[in-house]
C-alpha cells in the first residue's frame, strides 16, 4: 500500500473523514467510469472525439481525487511502516485489509465471470496494451484506496482526532 | 485480549481522577490518543501486554480495570 509522508506531517495530513469518504468514492468511481466511456466510444470522428474526452476527464478527475488520499491519516495506517504504527492502528488496518480482500475477491471473481460470458457471447473484452494498461492501473489504484474507503466509512471523526476537544 | 463486545472498563474514570489527558495517557503507554479513546469507549479491547501495562500504570489488577461481565462489575 501507498503512504506518502511528507516532511511535514509524519502523521498525515487531516481531511476530515467525510471528505475522505468522498475523495475515495469518487476516485474508486470515476476511474472505470471513466475507462468505460473510452472503451464504448463509438464510430465516428464527433462522437469518438467526445467520449474520449469525458473518458479521460473521468480518468483525471480519479487521479487527482486519489492524490489527497495517499498523504491522509487513514492512508498512514492502510500503508506506512508497520513499526509507526501502535496495536490499535494496526488492528484497523488488519480489518481495514481483510474487508478490502474481500471486496477485491469479489470483484476479480465477476471480472472471470465476465470474460468467461463475453467470449461466447462477442461482448468486449479486452485487447492490446491501451486496455491491459487501464486494467493495471485500475488494479493499482483499487489495491491501493479499498482499504482506506473501507475505514473512511467505518470510522467516524472523533475516533481519529489529535485532541479529545475535537473528538 | 480477543476483541469482544461486552468488555466493559474504567479507564475514563481512572484517568479522569488523575487529571490525564488521553494524549498523556497515550504517551504514558505508548499508544496513540486514538488508541486510548477506543479502549475506552469499548471499540477496542487492548493487547495482553497493553492491558498490564495498564495494570501497572494505575497500580491495580488487570481485572480490577476490566471487567468482562462474568464476575459482576469489579
Amino acid at each position: 500500500m501507498l503512504f506518502f509522508r511528507s516532511a511535514a506531517s509524519h502523521a498525515g495530513v487531516g481531511p476530515s473523514v467525510t471528505t475522505l469518504r468522498v475523495l475515495t468514492a469518487v476516485s474508486l468511481a470515476a476511474y472505470p467510469a471513466g475507462c468505460l466511456t473510452m472503451t464504448l466510444a463509438p464510430d465516428g470522428r464527433g462522437a469518438l472525439f467526445l467520449y474520449e474526452a469525458v473518458g479521460l476527464a473521468l480518468i483525471t478527475l480519479a487521479l487527482i481525487t486519489a492524490a489527497p488520499v495517499l498523504g491522509s491519516r487513514l492512508q498512514r495506517i492502510v500503508g506506512d511502516e508497520a513499526k509507526r504504527l501502535d496495536e490499535y492502528e494496526l488492528h484497523l488496518r488488519h480489518r481495514a485489509i481483510s474487508a478490502a480482500y474481500a471486496s477485491f475477491t469479489g470483484l476479480t471473481c465477476l471480472a472471470v465471470l465476465y470474460a468467461a460470458l463475453a467470449s461466447d457471447f462477442g461482448w468486449w473484452t479486452p485487447r492490446g496494451y491501451d486496455a491491459f494498461n487501464a486494467i493495471f492501473w485500475g488494479v493499482f489504484l483499487y489495491s491501493s484506496l479499498l482499504p482506506t474507503a473501507f475505514l473512511a466509512w467505518k470510522l467516524e471523526e472523533g475516533d481519529l482526532a489529535h485532541s479529545e476537544a475535537s473528538a | 485480549m480477543t476483541a469482544g463486545d461486552d468488555l466493559r472498563n474504567r479507564l475514563k474514570v481512572l484517568r479522569a481522577e488523575r487529571d490525564w489527558s488521553q494524549a498523556e495517557l497515550g504517551g504514558r503507554l505508548g499508544v496513540s490518543r486514538q488508541a486510548v479513546n477506543a479502549i475506552e469507549t469499548g471499540k477496542y479491547d487492548p493487547s495482553l501486554p497493553l492491558a498490564f501495562k495498564l495494570a501497572r500504570l494505575f497500580d491495580m489488577r488487570i481485572e480490577e480495570i476490566f471487567d468482562d461481565g462474568e464476575y459482576g462489575a469489579s
